[in-house]
């Protein structure tokens, strides 16, 4: 009895051993992607998939450097028929297994993008190992893989240079902050257009041990404004006065520098910087069409003051910089609807939802035609800024020399 | 069985020494005393277990009653009474009808005396055992509170207790237990704070113990405790008479066993495993701080191994990236999975406790060295085993000394090398399985009728004050839920927090 129990214990415990250590991979067996970058092949309806995969031999081990060495990354592209098959191709050789959960960025060449990004939308929403929260772009007058083989940044792979230029997308106040669950969300929604933010080889880098006029810049990953998408083809851009207006239109606005001429037409620029902005967005039927009404409230700080006003009083700049700071935004508003309505015919100010939530009945009948409706909607915008920073009035440090 | 005591002295002498045969330490003296040197005796003990003095003062008063007033009779049954009564200075004096009695109190140090015709026999108490000086205890050092500690010795450990408490309702009760050893066994406990029922079930559990020795209390510990086939049976003792009179005050029983200076306290809950002696010694605040800083440990010694076996061979999408970059250029070359390696150095590390432990004091140094250097350093360097497995490893064994009962880190070490296998095996299927499974088992073990998990489970709110926490002792008025029996506070009701005269509420 007690010999029976035993063996039967015994052939449980070596039925744990038997299952093996099913679905183990050790960290040394992996490939971690860092970003992704799809393009067009040369070949007519394929794609091409190039990943910047990390290299942690190069990281050396430990304290000790002497392991370390090469490369911190390793670049490689493959086509194929479908995305999944491009993959597929790469595994025929990298050493090791591809491992998604790590990637941090996804790169649409401008060709694929102008084209349909429906296959790369498709394919990040179905892969279970790729996580929403990944950085999209588009690259912007180049190619996916030129990106991703650029050494942007000052991070030991690049892909980490270029995830921190995303997530911080919304300081320079021109491009938006894209997340694939943000571009998946609106590509599937019916009332949304995806925006992405672009990405630019731009030549910046110097270098630390030639003169700038003896040696050639090398090129950079730059942000370049916003992608905008129609459903599932790339448009065209909004950059600099449109960048900015399309996120005021958005009420996706946090932080901008604003340039003001100097007043009477003096020679000399102000800049502003924009600070907790607050902008309200209602949508009103008239006729036929709606009619958006967008209410900005922001406060601006002074952060330069280059202008030869020595006789300016202090309330009198005030309401200078606050009418010129409404004058800019309101600007930079229409230009962006003027792009968007007239160019691009493209409701990428999220006017659809503001509608669409607004006035239910009148959606109900018309929104499958917004996009014959967008380019005739009227926008009233009123923008009210207010300057609180008392410090930054004083006059051009260049004014007190006499 | 029992043989009496004859009033022929020669038999009695021929037993003894039948029984003894030619031991080495046994002292046979025969003497003859009173007027004219009439009555013949003899007188037993053990040279190595009585105080000589002693011995000698007793012999001395018998050898000195040559003359009237103490007029010898004949014989005479209550001969030995009188004597017990009178001449014998000692403290402690007995009068037994049974040899075999007599040569039990003799081997446990007590001297006999026999007289020709008196069927009775004498027993003084001359014990004087070789012992040791009151020390610090080794095992449950503390910075602040009192520094001695129990001995070999049962009777000084008594007194230890004893001086805590000058309570006439403190009561130690006598057992003796092994066949051979016939070892004392002190039952300790405060009548009227005790739980009701609880000395009874512990004295019936440790009559039922037949076995012929018992050379420490861990033989008690094993004999009765109810979960023998659970790594959580174990019970909680104590070097401290600081904590065994800590405990008592909650109504729980001290088992003090002579020889060892390890008492036993019954019954035995999980939170005894992170409670030390000295947090009801510091501010309640530090003391609640090292309380959680201990179940941190306790937490990081069970499961940091798995945790991280599962994370590093199943589950890297959980790792942040950064780690998972460093984790990946450690692990770069290392020829070995992670549960293997771990296990490994899991199981050296242990190798490294064990042997610090053997080895000769002046040697232990070197251990460290050895250690430290040609197994962690040196498996790095030669890319053996990769840099965060070492760290893991040694955080988790060093976090198990964190945990100030002993018996409970030599548990949970052992406990985290099934959970380790289970997790590397399974991944988090495994690991989860593993410890719902740990947790279970925990929750259904009970001890001398105190559940394990109690006060958390089952919930007394208002025991939790000394759980995780230490509540200060002024919001401690009430006895814990264990010691519900008749005076059940332990502090005046008004007593709150101490507050300056000019702000004291009436």
């Amino acid at each position: 009895m007690k010999l029976r129990r035993l063996a039967g214990a015994a052939l449980v415990a070596s039925m744990l051993l038997a299952t093996g250590c099913w679905d183990l991979r050790e960290m040394n067996q992996l490939a971690l992607v860092m970003a992704v970058g799809v393009d067009k092949a040369e070949t007519p309806g394929r794609v091409q998939v190039t990943v910047q995969i990390a290299r942690p031999s190069a990281r050396g081990k430990g304290s000790g450097s002497e392991n370390g060495g090469g490369q911190s990354v390793y670049i490689a592209t493959a086509d194929g028929d479908t995305l999944f098959g491009a993959i597929r191709n790469l595994a025929q050789f990298t050493s090791r297994r591809i491992m998604w959960a790590h990637n941090n960025v996804v790169v649409i060449g401008e060709s694929l993008a102008r084209e349909d990004i429906t296959p790369v939308i498709d394919f990040f929403t179905r892969n279970q190992e790729l996580r929403m929260r990944t950085w999209i772009a588009v690259a912007r007058g180049a190619e996916a893989k030129e990106i991703l083989a650029t050494a942007t940044g000052m991070e030991d792979i690049p892909a980490n240079s270029i995830s921190a230029l995303l997530r911080y997308a919304q300081l320079p106040g021109e491009s938006v902050r894209s997340e694939v669950a943000d571009v998946t969300h609106a590509f599937f929604a019916p009332d949304l257009n995806p925006v992405i933010a672009t990405l630019m080889l731009k030549p910046r880098g110097l270098s630390p041990t030639q003169q700038p006029s003896q040696a050639e810049p090398g090129m950079q990953a730059v942000l370049a404004g916003t992608a905008i998408i129609n459903k599932t083809r790339l448009m065209g851009y909004a950059e600099r006065e449109t960048g900015r207006g399309l996120l005021w239109l958005r009420a996706q606005m946090s932080n901008a520098v604003l340039t003001i001429p100097c007043p009477k037409g003096k020679p000399g620029t102000m800049a502003v910087e924009i600070r907790s902005p607050k902008v309200r967005r209602q949508s009103r039927i008239v006729g036929r069409t709606p009619v958006m009404q967008i209410t900005v409230a922001t406060e601006g700080w002074l952060s330069e003051q280059g202008c030869p006003t020595p006789t300016l009083r202090t309330t009198d700049l005030k309401q200078y910089v606050t009418q010129a700071m409404a004058a800019k935004i309101e600007a930079e508003m229409r230009a962006t609807l003027d792009l968007l309505q007239q160019d691009l015919k493209t409701d990428a100010a999220r006017y659809a939802r503001t509608v669409h939530m607004q006035q239910p009945d009148w959606w109900r009948l018309n929104g499958a035609h917004w996009d014959e409706i967008f380019p005739q909607v009227k926008t009233q915008i009123s923008v009210s800024a207010t300057i609180t920073k008392m410090s930054l009035y004083t006059r051009p440090m260049r004014a007190h020399t006499p | 069985m029992a043989r009496p005591v004859s009033s022929d002295l020669t038999v009695n002498v021929d037993f003894i020494k039948e029984q003894m045969g030619s031991s080495l330490d046994l002292v046979h003296r025969s003497f003859v005393c009173g007027a004219d040197d009439r009555q013949q005796g003899a007188l037993f003990c053990l040279d190595t277990s009585v105080d000589g003095v002693q011995v000698a003062t007793v012999l001395r008063g018998l050898l000195e009653l040559t003359n009237p007033p103490f007029d010898f009779p004949k014989a005479g049954s209550d001969l030995i009474e009188r004597l017990s009564m009178t001449v014998i200075q000692a403290e402690e004096v007995e009068t037994v009808t049974d040899l075999d009695q007599a040569l039990n109190a003799m081997l446990k140090g007590q001297t006999v005396v026999f007289l020709e015709g008196s069927a009775t026999a004498l027993l003084v108490d001359t014990r004087k055992p070789p012992t040791r000086a009151v020390e610090e205890p080794s095992t449950e050092a503390e910075t602040r509170g009192p520094r001695d500690g129990f001995t070999e010795d049962l009777m000084i450990n008594l007194a230890l207790i004893r001086r805590r408490l000058r309570d006439p309702r403190l009561r130690a009760e006598n057992l003796v237990i092994g066949r051979r050893s016939r070892t004392d066994v002190a039952l300790v406990y405060i009548k009227d704070v005790v739980r009701p029922g609880l000395v009874e079930e512990v004295r019936r559990r440790i009559e039922r113990i037949d076995i012929d020795a018992v050379p420490g209390s861990g033989y008690i510990e094993e004999l009765i405790m109810d979960n023998p086939r659970s790594p959580f049976g174990f019970l909680n003792t104590t070097e401290r008479p600081d904590k065994l009179i800590g405990n008592l005050l909650e109504g729980r029983v001290g088992i003090v066993v002579d020889n060892t200076p390890f008492a036993l306290i019954v019954p035995t809950v999980f939170w005894h495993w992170l409670q030390a002696p000295g947090d009801y010694y510091q501010n309640y605040m530090v003391a609640t701080a090292y309380r959680m800083l201990r179940i941190f440990a306790l937490l990081t010694s069970l499961i940091a191994p798995s945790l991280y076996t599962i994370l590093a061979s199943f589950h890297h999408e959980m790792i942040p990236t950064p780690l998972a970059l460093s984790m990946a250029a450690g692990r770069e070359g290392t020829p070995l999975p992670t549960l293997i390696e771990v296990l490994a150095l899991t199981i050296m590390f242990e190798v490294m406790h064990e042997a610090g432990l053997r080895l000769p004091r002046a040697v232990g140094q070197t251990v460290s060295i050895v250690g430290a250097l040609v197994i962690g350093e040196a498996a790095v360097m030669a890319g053996l085993v990769s840099p965060a497995t070492v760290i893991v490893v040694s955080a988790a064994g060093l976090a198990a000394f964190a945990i100030p009962f002993y018996g409970a880190s030599q548990a949970i070490r052992l406990i985290r090398i099934p959970l380790l296998i289970l997790s590397g095996a399974f991944g988090v299927f495994g690991f989860v399985a593993g410890t719902t499974a740990l947790a279970m088992h925990a929750a259904s073990l009970r001890n001398l009728g105190q559940p394990f998990l109690s006060p958390l489970a089952p919930l007394h709110v208002a025991d939790l004050k000394d759980t995780a926490l230490r509540a200060p002792w002024w919001a401690m008025a009430l006895r814990p839920h264990v010691a519900r029996n008749a005076p059940s506070r332990r502090q005046r009701e008004s007593t709150g927090a101490p507050s300056p005269p000019d702000r004291r509420r009436s």
